[in-house]
């Protein structure tokens, strides 16, 4: 369900945060932020919400006047010990991007890598009597695996220690993260392998390494997309 | 939400400035819990709020003096959610706050009492 979708939700958002202009910026967005998204997990299990179920969640929250006078209230501790706090500078903007385009570096980096080492193929042949042979050799591909991650672990370490301690990505998130890389390598590779080992021809690890490449670095690309976009919602405003 | 008379809600809004805070914190002392859930615990009887809205500009100074921090984590119904946990610091103020809230309010209600005396009187 798209809260967007409601007009009476984005009219009360749109009243809260002109409400709230005297606010410092951070935390506007902070307290417009939570409201949607309590709204937002108000209707989570009602995905053809009506609108007076909407209407019913708004009357519970409450007129936006009320939330806005709460939030300029003086407190008994009007000044406060620290200074207004500044968003934590993991949870900034540019974190999501380095991410997003420092992996997507990685991912092409790696599959050009990859491509160079012709996935493991190696052509022999002989002639003899006028007869000529060639075979075809396919080598373990493991030791590739290794090198090319080696190769550039030196851009890739950094980037999965900083997608892992924001708090911009849940911590499934993390994971897909992390394994984006390495799941790549081994998708290619070793769907390469499989494909030599269940036909002992050219024609298997070409295959398996083409299907390894769509699954690991194309659809690593597009959950890499998706995950940076989502971050970067979650981003407060500075 | 409990009707009530104007006058009512003066006195209300200002013994929610000294307490609420605390219940927030004390919501959280157990577990992280979201938005939604700590405003549905709390607003259920209209007494601690007001309206189930004005729980957010209070998080959010929650989050700036360092007695919260939020995290997303996954949801089993719908997108991740931002969850609210409390910190090192949060502990030590709700226990600050349990500590004198109890005499505080046993002061109040014998001074209040079924029927005032005057000091030094039997309470």
């Amino acid at each position: 369900m798209n809260i967007a979708d409601h007009q009476v939700v984005r009219d009360y958002l749109d009243e809260l945060d002109r409400m709230l202009q005297g606010l410092d910026p951070v935390q506007r967005t902070e307290v417009v932020d939570g409201v949607r998204e309590h709204i937002d997990a108000s209707l989570a299990d009602r995905p053809d919400a009506r609108d007076e179920d909407v209407r019913a969640v708004l009357a519970d929250l409450g007129p936006a006047s009320a939330v806005a006078e709460e939030a300029y209230a003086a407190r008994p501790d009007a000044a406060p010990a620290t200074p207004p706090q500044r968003v934590p500078v993991l949870a900034r903007g540019w974190v999501p991007r380095v991410v997003g385009v420092g992996t997507g570096v990685v991912l092409v980096l790696t599959f050009l890598a990859l491509s160079m080492t012709h996935g493991g193929l190696s052509e022999s042949g002989g002639c003899s009597g006028g007869v000529c042979e060639t075979s075809v050799d396919y080598s373990a591909s493991l030791p590739s695996a290794v090198a090319v991650l080696l190769a550039v672990s030196w851009l890739w370490l950094p980037l999965v220690a900083l997608a892992t301690s924001t708090e911009l990505w849940t911590p499934r998130e993390k994971v897909i993260l992390v394994v984006l890389v390495p799941g790549a390598v081994v998708a290619v590779l070793g769907l390469s392998d499989l494909g030599w080992a269940l036909t002992h021809a050219e024609v298997g690890p070409t295959v398996g390494a083409w299907t390894g490449t769509a699954l690991g670095f194309v659809g690593g690309g597009i959950a890499l997309r998706r995950l940076t976009s989502r971050a970067g919602d979650r981003v407060p405003a500075s | 939400m409990r009707h009530m008379v104007p006058g009512d809600d003066a006195i209300l809004t200002h013994l929610r400035r000294g307490a609420l805070e605390y219940c927030v914190l004390a919501l959280l002392a157990q577990e992280p819990r979201y938005g939604l859930d700590i405003a549905r615990r709390l607003g259920a009887d209209g007494v601690l709020l007001g309206s189930e809205g004005t729980l957010y500009p209070l998080l959010a100074r929650l989050r700036r003096s360092g007695l919260v921090t939020t995290t997303w984590q996954e949801s089993p119904e719908g997108p991740p959610r931002r969850y609210y946990t409390l910190t090192a610091d949060g502990r030590d103020a709700l226990e600050a706050f349990r500590r004198t809230w109890k005499p505080f309010r046993e002061a109040v209600e014998m001074t209040l009492g079924p029927t005032a005396h005057p000091p030094g009187g039997a309470g």
